[in-house]
């Protein structure tokens, strides 16, 4: 598989919350254009980890260095975020907005991504008239807005049923063909993980560290029925942590 | 609509029930309240009420007519109402924005709130003088502001957390979280601070009336204790209050209901 | 082999308001079985829940446990919510005691049960920690334990492992089988994960979208251990979802 450049490097990341120690020198790089998979038993830093690459959190030690310094990153939170007063236009176009981005631009943008993610139409709806799969579109066209070549996605799809989950991941994939763009996508379910991902890295149970990196060479659209997939997805829950 | 009852059939039957149950607990309120009358003679009924209300419409106190009374009851709460919103919320934001003002402010503000508006009375008069509205509306602010600012500063604190952390993730500075963020999602909180402030204000306003003014609601709820005979008055007076008091109750809720159309929504 | 089904329901019916949740929902269910309920989210499976466990009243039908009307007073029936629902002022051991002692059985076979259910689950070491010491997993083990542990008539589960990771999952999933084999409790297990269904189940009733009926029971013959990487396998996950047209 073709390196791209450099995205995002990080290097030896550690951090603690009182006695607790999270992340444990973890380094790996993020490559321009990939959909990476930060793969992981529950509670073991993950979030953590994406939160300080987002810029909303400090690591003890270590450093995150973007290739690109002034590029804006977008960010999908597992619980929506959504703000139940605006319409889905409106809470797409509020990082546009922030940013201080004129009205008629703000507009254009919030339909293009609107479009992308499938809510043609939805654009004067509230989130509570929403489905939990909407909602999630939703967030994804405002992270797009945010930072259109790169987002972070913290289990976008956790608290969605199995079958809104199969859907939505292959809308992710979809959206993202069209709109190319960096995915770094943090999940602990191994067959969304090798369905998703074109790289993922293992993370061990906390203090965690990236513990094994695999490439799934497997064409796409990928079948987790597959003797291939599950082959994978075997060897795969062999070796990650049964966090109990 | 082609909807017969028989095809409805229980749906139907039900929301008839309840509204039917209501009505029926209503007129029986009415049913002990002529009760009350009969067994005690001094007191009047709902029919002696009605006819008292005939008469003060056609030979009003002191020449005042009754809708003025009203009028100046409701314009005293107008008024103040508005004065209290604007202090309460403010106050309610500082509270809850700024940890360091709550630190110090807070233990004055706790030690004030539980004082009843009516003790205030007497330095109030002092101050403003007995005459006019000034010294009733003083009264009433008081009652109202408080329920305010508590409701408004606990709107402030329990604004997600998430929703917060999502908003600076969006590039949002300090201003941008109050206006965008932290402020819409306390209104509903703002407006149970209203309500309950609204209900206090009635209730300073009719004991502030009754010791101090020429007209309002207050004023005529006096004038039956000095005719002690008069309890329909009395009972004009309460009536008016609730009506009042339920007509600005309603008037917030449709407000409400129109600021906060999203949370009033459900799913598809 | 059971003579009369441990659990009927005939005609259940539940409509709140205007809205009909439930509509008609009839079957049966053998003692001892392992049945799993898959359906779409908000597809009244809780309320179907909360109605076999007598929570709420049917508008119509009837829920019948050994051909007599259910009652939580005379019968057993378990409940395990999404969330953990341990009592946070109760130790391990207290909270996988509170449902035998409830029921006010023996002392001696409260204490052997005790023991018995804490060894399955593998938290005998920590029966004197509080639920606030422990993890969400851990948490909601005790609670399944405390429910196997009275030998209900009917334990019910709630979409109980959705929180949790899937390896936890995997391992939470042999461990209730486990405890059923060891109980021989009838176990209704709803999810929304067509995967978990095929592992545990010996039938999957796949419910339908509001108003909720039964679409279809499907025997699930595979034997015990379940290989999720077996063709039989990936083939009744296949047609389970295939019937299922959710979207």
């Amino acid at each position: 598989m073709v390196q791209n450049a450099h995205k995002i490097e990080v290097r030896h990341l550690s951090k603690s919350f009182g006695d607790t120690k999270i992340l444990d020198d973890v380094s790996f790089d993020v490559y321009e254009n990939e959909f990476l998979v930060i793969l992981g038993p529950g509670q073991c830093g993950k979030t953590v980890l994406l939160n300080i690459m987002a810029g909303m959190d400090t690591a003890d030690e270590g450093t995150v260095e973007f290739q690109d310094q002034d590029s804006n990153m977008g960010f999908v939170f597992q619980k929506y975020a959504l703000y139940n007063w605006k319409t889905v236009e409106k809470n797409v176009e509020l990082p546009l907005k922030f940013r201080g981005v004129g009205k008629k631009e703000r507009g254009r943008v919030a339909k293009k991504y609107i479009d992308l993610v499938g809510l043609n139409g939805f654009a004067h709806s509230y989130p509570a008239q929403l489905s939990g799969g909407m909602k999630q579109r939703v967030g994804i066209a405002r992270a797009y807005a945010m930072g259109h070549s790169m987002i972070l996605m913290d289990e976008p799809f956790g608290a969605l049923d199995a079958q809104t989950r199969y859907q939505m991941e292959d809308e992710l994939l979809r959206m993202r063909n069209t709109e190319k763009a960096t995915i770094v996508f943090v999940t602990n379910n191994i067959e969304e993980a090798i369905y998703l991902g074109d790289r993922i890295l293992l993370f061990s149970d906390k203090p965690s560290k990236v513990v094994q990196e695999y490439i799934p060479g497997l064409e796409r659209p990928r079948n987790n029925a597959a003797d291939d997939f599950m082959s994978y997805r075997t060897m795969i829950t062999g070796q990650m942590d049964l966090a109990l | 609509m082609g909807e017969t009852l028989e095809m409805t059939g229980g749906k139907m039957s039900r929301k008839y029930r309840y509204s039917i149950l209501s009505v029926i607990s209503v007129i029986c309120v009415f049913g002990l309240w002529w009760a009350a009358s009969v067994w005690n003679t001094n007191l009047a009924g709902p029919i002696d009420t009605a006819g008292r209300f005939i008469r003060l419409v056609e030979n009003p106190i002191m020449g005042v007519p009754l809708w003025m009374h009203v009028w100046a009851s409701v314009r005293r709460i107008l008024v103040s109402f508005v004065l209290a919103c604007i202090v309460g919320v403010s106050l309610g934001v500082a509270f809850g924005i700024f940890p360091t003002f709550k630190r110090i402010m807070w233990p004055v503000f706790s030690l004030i709130r539980p004082i009843p508006p009516l003790a205030w009375i007497p330095i109030v008069v002092l101050w403003v003088g007995i005459v006019g509205d000034t010294s009733k509306d003083i009264i009433i602010f008081i009652g109202i502001v408080m329920a305010i600012v508590i409701n408004t500063q606990a709107g402030i604190r329990q604004t997600d957390e998430l929703l917060l952390k999502a908003g600076k993730l969006l590039g949002a500075n300090k201003w941008q979280l109050l206006i965008d963020i932290t402020l819409p999602s306390s209104i509903p909180a703002i407006f149970a601070g209203m309500k309950t402030g609204l209900s206090t204000g009635w209730m300073s306003l009719v004991a502030a009336e009754m010791i101090a003014a020429k007209e309002g609601i207050g004023f005529l709820i006096n004038q039956s204790m000095k005719n002690s005979s008069d309890t329909a008055l009395d009972f004009i007076g309460i009536i008016l209050v609730a009506l009042c008091s339920a007509a600005f109750t309603l008037l917030l809720n449709a407000i409400e209901r129109k600021v906060c159309l999203w949370s009033k929504m459900r799913t598809k | 082999m059971a003579d009369q089904p441990k659990i009927v329901v005939k005609n259940l019916t539940k409509v709140f308001d205007d809205l009909t949740v439930l509509d008609h929902v009839s079957f049966e269910i053998n003692k001892g079985d392992f049945v799993c309920i898959v359906g779409p989210t908000g597809c009244g499976k809780t309320t179907f829940l909360n109605l076999l466990a007598k929570l709420i009243e049917p508008t119509e039908g009837q829920i019948l446990i050994d051909n007599e009307p259910a009652d939580p007073k005379k019968h057993n029936i378990s409940f395990v919510f999404q969330e953990p629902s341990t009592f946070p002022w109760l130790t391990v051991e207290d909270n996988i005691k509170f449902n035998m002692r409830l029921k006010k059985m023996d002392k001696k076979v409260i204490d052997q049960r005790a023991d018995e259910i804490l060894h399955m689950i593998g938290l005998e070491d920590q029966r004197q920690l509080y639920p606030k010491d422990l993890s969400a997993s851990a948490e909601q083990r005790v609670v399944i334990g405390r429910s196997f542990a009275v030998h209900p008539d009917l334990l019910l589960m709630d979409e109980p492992y959705a929180q949790m990771d899937i390896k936890v999952r995997y391992y939470l999933e042999d461990e209730v089988l486990k405890l059923w084999r060891n109980t021989g409790s009838t176990v209704l297990f709803i999810t929304h994960n067509i995967e978990e269904a095929v592992y545990l189940s010996q039938k999957c009733m796949v419910m339908s979208q509001k108003p909720t009926t039964v679409k279809e029971i499907i025997d699930n013959p595979l034997p015990y251990p379940r290989n999720v990487s077996d063709p039989e396998f990936i083939q009744l996950r296949k047609s389970i979802t295939k019937m299922i047209r959710w979207w």
